[in-house]
């Protein structure tokens, strides 16, 4: 199947009504996730997790992609009507497009951010669908040592991308891996770690664990903080669209930003952050008028809001063509394709036709609801920010415990879900990034199988593996991700 | 309790974690496995517990040197924290001897407390609608079975 018979086929399943109807869903939450200031998008998908369980593997792919890149429309409303972001991607929105909103051209900020969402989309998911099955063709030559180099590189460029030293870093895969041991081990069968319990012979389940560390902890911190609600500037539908000079202005920064946006997006890590911090440096080193950038200059939202989305619909290839995922998004996402019974990885595309095509054609439609949505119902989402929060953080602390419970009916989830919660904020006070751990443990079983097969495989020469031209790429590119740092602060230290 | 004293007990905390995790991979049936060539169920989290055990050697080496000896902030867990996470225990406790309803009334009405809803008849009332109405949507729509009480039975 090539790309074009693939999306017509993606297109026969995203437009069966209930994948629609998945799709637009979680759309409309993911806008409302990215509206409302507190829970995010990955603690929204691994809240509705449970949800999915009654949907088909492809119907909950779509909807949980549908919240993870309807958040980045959502995020981009609160950050110009509030100048506070909905989302971290959308922090670089606040300096251009407050601003734009207090001269009262709130409404052609929110339009060009809207547009450029909706092209950065377009570009990602074209990408996606000429990029992902090359590369899951030659993922297909891959054998276990090539997962497992895979595995190791994806989690220490995560590692290094979040800021977080290399030991504390070091500390959360480490943890991440430990937790991903309980259990039976595949190969012998033999119960490691499970004290006795019964209960967790079948290991941790990676869902409560998700929540707990993004949800649970997200709201004991707001339970300290007390968010509350602050007045948005008012948009009139009247005002929303730009003049003929800010169109102008906002085509070149939204084609840049797209592309820029998709090829961030390929690299692991928080790449939506890092691509528009880029978007925004680049668009004020091209544009013809700098001084206007911090003060109202549309290119400083059209650039940034296309890149973000732009590296939300890139996330997707590593994801669906390798099955690796390089960002916290798509470990939830994975986490659902797992829960699911699919195949993951290069093997997806062709067991799972449904999934992957269906998934990459929903994102199409998905875009065009969020242009249709968010551009008229501009001031419906608006008014949820008047919702109190008292009341949003109480139904989020129901819904956590329910959708747990949801999951196997289990007391045990529950109070993992409860323990994760206080890790996660304690991780969070102690400067150490649960984004980490939850990575290592979404790849450990992957990385523990593909270890142990790769010993197999070379009679306990791990050094073998060094020879294999794509292992030692990445094993080499490995060790450099470590040590250039290192380096660079012995260079500072010395000179 | 200063910053020192704070990195200092995370580093010891994730040691001993670290070491604990060798020990019990080596106590595991088929332990670390025959040779390289045949590892046993050990192997791996051997690996990792002596991955933390560094790791942690390094943060702790790190952050006692550049760490400061001022007063950390917040130095005291704030309350509404631990009042958040007992409601939610309570919660748990509760569902399977009193069922959701119990349960899931009382835990709305702890958070709307804690995140300072104003007035008490408002927080029942909002309690109480919450509640039924997630109890429809979770078990009518989504056809989640939630534990019953004993005495319900």
């Amino acid at each position: 199947m090539n790309a074009f018979e693939g999306l017509l086929f993606g297109f026969s399943i995203a437009l069966q009504v209930e994948n629609l109807l998945a799709c637009f869903i979680g759309v409309l939450i993911g806008t409302i996730v990215g509206v409302l200031p507190g829970i995010g998008p990955i603690g929204a998908m691994a809240l509705l997790l449970p949800v999915t369980y009654a949907m088909t593997p492809a119907g909950a792919l779509i909807m949980l992609a549908g919240i993870y890149y309807g958040s980045m429309y959502g995020g981009s409303t609160t950050s110009i009507l509030l100048k506070v972001p909905g989302e971290v991607s959308s922090v670089i929105t606040t300096i251009d497009g407050y601003e734009m909103a207090r001269k009262g051209r709130a409404g052609a900020a929110l339009f060009v951010a809207a547009v450029g969402s909706f092209a950065a989309g377009s570009v990602g998911i074209l990408g996606l669908a000429f990029l992902a099955p090359v590369l899951a063709a030659s993922a297909l030559r891959f054998g276990p040592p090539e997962f497992f180099a895979l595995c190791i590189l994806g989690l220490l460029v995560l590692s290094r991308l979040t800021g977080s030293s290399l030991s504390r870093a070091a500390v959360m895969v480490a943890l991440g891996l430990s937790l991903s041991t309980v259990g039976m081990e595949p190969m012998s069968g033999v119960s490691r770690f499970t004290f006795g319990y019964l209960d967790l012979a079948q290991g941790l389940e990676l869902v409560p664990i998700a929540i707990g560390l993004f949800g649970v902890a997200e709201l004991l911190s707001s339970a300290h903080n007390k968010l509350t609600n602050e007045k948005p500037l008012k948009v009139s539908f009247k005002e929303l669209l730009p003049t003929r000079a800010e169109w102008k202005r906002s085509q070149w920064p939204i084609a840049r930003g797209s592309l820029l946006g998709f090829l961030f997006g390929l690299i692991p890590g928080p790449t939506a952050i890092i691509a528009t911090f880029s978007s925004y440096a680049l668009e004020r080193k091209l544009s013809k008028h700098p001084e206007e950038f911090g003060h109202g200059a549309i290119e400083g939202v059209a650039g940034p809001e296309s890149a973000n989305n732009g590296a939300a619909q890139g996330a997707f290839i590593p994801l669906l063509a390798l099955g690796i995922p390089f960002a916290p998004a798509s470990a939830m996402l994975l986490t659902a394709l797992l829960i699911h019974g699919a195949k993951t990885g290069p093997m997806l595309m062709t067991e799972s036709p449904e999934i992957f095509w269906g998934v990459t054609s929903s994102m199409y439609i998905g875009n065009l609801m969020l242009l249709l949505l968010n551009l008229p119902l501009i001031s419906v989402f608006v008014a949820l920010l008047r919702l109190p929060m008292y009341l949003i953080s109480s139904l989020v602390v129901l819904l956590c415990v329910v959708g747990t419970y949801a999951i196997s009916n289990s007391i045990l989830d529950l109070w993992v879900l409860l323990i994760s919660g206080v890790v996660g904020y304690v991780l969070r006070q102690l400067k150490f990034e649960p984004v980490i751990l939850l990575m290592a443990l979404a790849l450990g079983p992957i990385l523990e199988r593909s270890f142990i097969q790769s010993l197999y495989l070379t009679q306990g020469d791990m050094l073998e593996i060094l020879t294999r031209p794509i292992a030692g790429t990445m094993i080499f590119i490995s060790i450099l991700v470590i040590f250039i740092p290192i380096l660079k602060r012995i260079y500072k230290s010395l000179f | 309790m200063t910053s020192r004293w704070i990195s200092l007990g995370t580093g010891l905390f994730f040691l001993t974690l670290g070491s604990l995790e060798m020990y019990l991979s080596q106590k595991l049936p088929g332990g670390l496995g025959l040779n390289a060539a045949e590892p046993g169920p050990g192997l791996f989290p051997m690996i990792v517990g002596a991955i933390m055990f560094f790791a942690a050697s390094v943060y702790l080496v790190e952050n006692m040197r550049s760490v400061s000896n001022v007063e950390a902030t917040p130095h005291r867990i704030p309350k509404d924290i631990v009042l958040m996470v007992l409601t939610i225990a309570l919660y748990i406790f509760l569902l399977p001897r009193a069922g959701f309803f119990v349960a899931a009334f009382l835990l709305l009405i702890g958070s709307l407390s804690i995140f300072d809803m104003p007035g008490w008849i408002q927080r029942v009332a909002t309690a109480l609608l919450a509640t039924l109405l997630s109890f429809a949507i979770f078990t009518l729509v989504l056809n989640v079975k939630m534990p019953n009480p004993s005495w319900f039975n």
